[in-house]
């Protein structure tokens, strides 16, 4: 049967709106998050130890035995 | 073609409205007649508002409906039919939607109830033209040669004539 009904449009701008409300909303979220941070604080550096790749020779040395001697040659 | 007051408008001119989600879109199809030989282009379709659905279908013409002369002078089948002549320009003309079948699948208008000949014998118009009552009636008077209905423009019930529905319409052929 050959019929055609006619209908209105839906309008458009309700769509519009709701996009609109979330993108200012997410907007507002992300400046809200960005002002937690305080731009003055220094920030933690942490840092990794590099291998040490130098040869360690360790003397043992005795606090009690060691003696200072002056060398009174270079004044005279 | 002046209209005392607009009742049928075309669908491209009602920015908020379209055509219903069920049912096809067809312009741009072919129209066939009883031949199933091609007589133009769906180019737009009128509406009623009131009623809130599509009542012709504006079809533009091609050359072979036309060409098709008819003779003006020559003796009339129904004297209301054969008193005019279709000037240069007027290359548009109305069916009522209960006259034609949808093929989907193809997108063809099947008018399968008028010929060629009474296509090129009926009343045309220029597109942009605003259609009136009267010419309602001719159109309908021409494609109804067998029996056709007369001065019966009547604003409550015009529309609700078999030629505007396909089910009672075919019903009434068979």
């Amino acid at each position: 049967m050959a019929e055609i009904k006619i209908e209105k449009k839906k309008p458009i701008w309700p769509w519009i709106l709701l996009i609109l409300i979330i993108l200012i909303g997410v907007y507002i979220f992300w400046q809200n998050y960005d002002t937690m941070n305080d731009p003055n604080d220094t920030e933690m550096v942490t840092d990794t130890i590099e291998e040490i790749n130098e040869d360690y020779n360790e003397v043992p040395v005795d606090v009690d035995t060691i003696t200072m001697e002056i060398d009174t040659t270079a004044i005279q | 073609m002046k209209n005392e007051e607009k009742h049928l408008y075309n669908l491209d001119e009602l920015s908020d409205y379209k055509v219903a989600s069920d049912d096809p879109d067809i312009r741009g199809w072919d129209v066939r007649d009883s031949d199933n030989k091609v007589i133009g282009k769906v180019e737009n379709l009128l509406v009623n508002k009131n009623i809130k659905r599509v009542v012709y279908l504006d079809v533009h013409v091609d050359n072979t409906i036309i060409d098709a002369k008819h003779d003006p002078y020559g003796k009339p089948h129904h004297i209301d039919i054969r008193e005019f002549v279709n000037k240069d320009g007027e290359n548009h003309v109305i069916v009522p939607i209960g006259m034609v079948n949808l093929n989907k699948e193809n997108k063809i208008v099947h008018a399968s109830g008028i010929d060629h000949r009474t296509f090129a014998e009926t009343k045309r118009y220029q597109h942009g033209t605003s259609l009136n009552k009267e010419y309602e009636t001719a159109v309908l008077n021409s494609y109804n040669r067998q029996n056709p209905p007369g001065n019966v423009y009547d604003d409550e019930t015009f529309y609700e004539r078999d030629e505007f529905n396909r089910d009672r319409y075919s019903k009434r052929r068979l």
